[in-house]
């Protein structure tokens, strides 16, 4: 564990620990509103839904929460930058890639597995049998593709230093996503668009969905079917789950290299 | 960062505890809906009879309001409860040509309601009695005996009888009462699985109306069905007798439907909150485990606790 590919990784998990427990506060207020919010939801409105509806529509709200977390946990990353305050860790105590794993550790992998964790406790307390599904399990899985774009994304404008950025653009994009994809799916899916503006549409509907894969499949699954079909059927949700995982190997790795060449 | 994990999770977990023994005391209904529901599509009589002063008539139809309403997911948690409530039921009759000067003491209902077995053996005493008067092969029509003995049966087998009042006549026009509606309501509500079994008595000298041109002269209800039973005596032609036949069934429909209320109560069972305090245990536990090994990452926390309890001990 100690070391592979030039990094520590009983490093980073400490470095990734130190952020953490500084940034503990905010974590607690996301993780205190975003678990009240679902549990009501869960409960409250629960009832009376397809499962796999009942189980995604209070998630919902808690993806907006995290994101918004995720966004001002990143823009504390830019600070850090143009502070100056990275360069004491980078001069004794961590290298560059094992600083950026350690923030993409705290600033992503912890709220995203805290929301998973909460999600399955959640789901094991109040109806156990319904754990091992296939439900369940494509439901973490486009969680964790949401959140962790969403993180890449913020974090590519924090390793800049662009500190308000992060902050102003990743929850614009959390608050956004969740009002642009419903109205995108019912252009391309109720009216009779043609020519270009279908493809517009259609290429529209796939760059915001990529953003917000779990958002989008929420979306897709619940859409009543049109009364006559498209031309262009909506992207399935499989299709923009692949793209949104190749977009993230593809920022998180443009991330690293810039990053490593970057003037501090 | 194990500790962020740990407690996020005993935060979660404890507010799930919170809210499921809040709902185990108080129950919340989670969704509520009311609406009204066919019991019955328009039906026609399972038996006619004349009696001294009057026509009745007795109609059945199965109860089953239990799978209309709220959508419901197949797998929905054992967490919420289904519950389906019949305030009240309607029961219609008529709704054919008319009734000329029918009044509201000219018509009059019973409603009972018995369980499977009795309502089969109903229908087998309402076949017995078809096959031994065997008076039309056009309406069923018995022997005022004969449907005496049925009545009498269904009231002694009767899980409940339904008190109902007659509500305003729907007028086709002057004098003539096109629908007679009664509102029933019963002391427990009616059991999903049981059958109605309504008998509605007219006046036998209330006449139906019959639209211009028809052959029919005399349209007075009891000669209507009394030239049906003897048919052969008075010797009808085909083409008459399917005359009366349609006039007479089509005003003796009969329908009925109901207010239904339905709700998902939000009830959760002693092992649910049980489940949510192990889970607390587990993750409250393992918070105590992380500080044994890593005691330094909760020095926040120890100093907030010490500063806290310094407060209280000098109030």
């Amino acid at each position: 564990m100690k070391r592979s590919l030039g990094v520590d990784f009983r490093r980073v998990y400490e470095h990734a620990t130190f952020m953490a427990n500084r940034r503990f506060s905010s974590y607690s207020i996301a993780i205190i509103v975003a678990s009240i919010l679902s549990a009501v939801a869960l409960l409250l409105l629960g009832a009376g839904q397809p499962q796999s509806m009942w189980l995604s529509a209070p998630l919902i709200f808690s993806t907006i929460i995290y994101k918004i977390l995720i966004s001002f946990q990143a823009s504390r990353v830019g600070r850090e930058l143009n502070t100056g305050e990275v360069q004491i860790y980078l001069a004794h105590t961590v290298t560059r890639t094992e600083y950026l794993l350690s923030t993409l550790l705290v600033v992503g992998v912890v709220p995203t597995l805290i929301l998973l964790l909460t999600y399955v406790v959640m789901v094991a307390i109040v109806a156990p049998n319904t754990l091992i599904s296939y439900d369940i399990a494509s439901q973490l899985l486009y969680i964790s593709a949401d959140l962790m774009l969403h993180t890449a994304l913020v974090m590519t404008l924090a390793s800049r230093g662009r500190e308000t950025a992060t902050n102003i653009v990743g929850t614009m994009l959390a608050l956004l996503i969740w009002i642009a994809i419903p109205m995108l799916l019912t252009f391309s899916a109720y009216y009779n668009l043609v020519g270009i503006r279908l493809y517009i549409v259609y290429v529209l509907t796939l760059l915001v969905s990529i953003a917000a894969p779990f958002t989008y499949q929420y979306y897709y699954s619940t859409m009543p079917p049109p009364t006559s079909p498209p031309p262009l059927r909506p992207p399935s949700p499989q299709l923009v789950l692949l793209i949104s995982i190749a977009t993230l190997i593809a920022v998180l790795i443009q991330m690293f290299v810039r990053f490593k060449s970057k003037d501090l | 960062m194990l500790r962020v994990v740990l407690i996020a999770l005993a935060i979660s977990s404890t507010i799930l505890f919170a809210i499921l023994v809040i709902a185990s005391i108080y129950p919340l209904t989670t969704v509520y809906a009311i609406y009204q529901a066919s019991l019955t599509s328009p039906i026609q009589p399972n038996a006619i009879a004349v009696m001294s002063d009057r026509v009745c008539q007795l109609y059945m139809y199965d109860i089953n309001y239990a799978s209309i309403g709220l959508r419901i997911s197949p797998s929905l948690p054992d967490l919420y409860q289904y519950k389906v409530h019949l305030s009240w039921f309607l029961v219609e009759y008529g709704r054919g040509t008319g009734f000329i000067n029918l009044t509201p003491q000219g018509i009059s209902i019973q409603v009972f309601e018995v369980d499977k077995g009795a309502a089969l053996e109903v229908q087998r005493m309402i076949r017995e009695e078809l096959r031994y008067s065997n008076y039309s092969q056009y309406l069923p029509i018995v022997t005022s005996k004969g449907l005496e003995n049925i009545v009498s049966y269904v009231e002694k087998v009767a899980v409940q009888k339904a008190l109902c009042t007659q509500s305003p006549m729907f007028m086709a026009g002057p004098g003539t009462v096109h629908v007679v509606q009664f509102k029933c309501n019963s002391t427990n509500p009616p059991s999903n699985g049981n059958a109605h079994i309504v008998e509605v008595c007219i006046h036998r000298d209330i006449k139906l109306l019959v639209p211009q041109g028809s052959p029919l002269s005399d349209t007075r209800l009891d000669r209507l069905i009394n030239l049906v039973a003897n048919s052969s005596l008075y010797n009808i032609s085909t083409q008459l007798l399917r005359e009366i036949v349609s006039t007479v069934s089509v005003n003796m429909f009969l329908w009925s439907y109901a207010q239904v209320e339905s709700s998902i109560v939000l009830q959760p069972r002693g092992e649910h909150v049980l489940r949510a305090l192990a889970f607390c245990t587990a993750f409250v536990s393992g918070i105590a485990l992380h500080y044994r090994f890593r005691p330094h990452e909760y020095a926040g926390l120890v100093r907030f606790f010490r500063k806290l309890r310094q407060k209280i001990y000098r109030q």
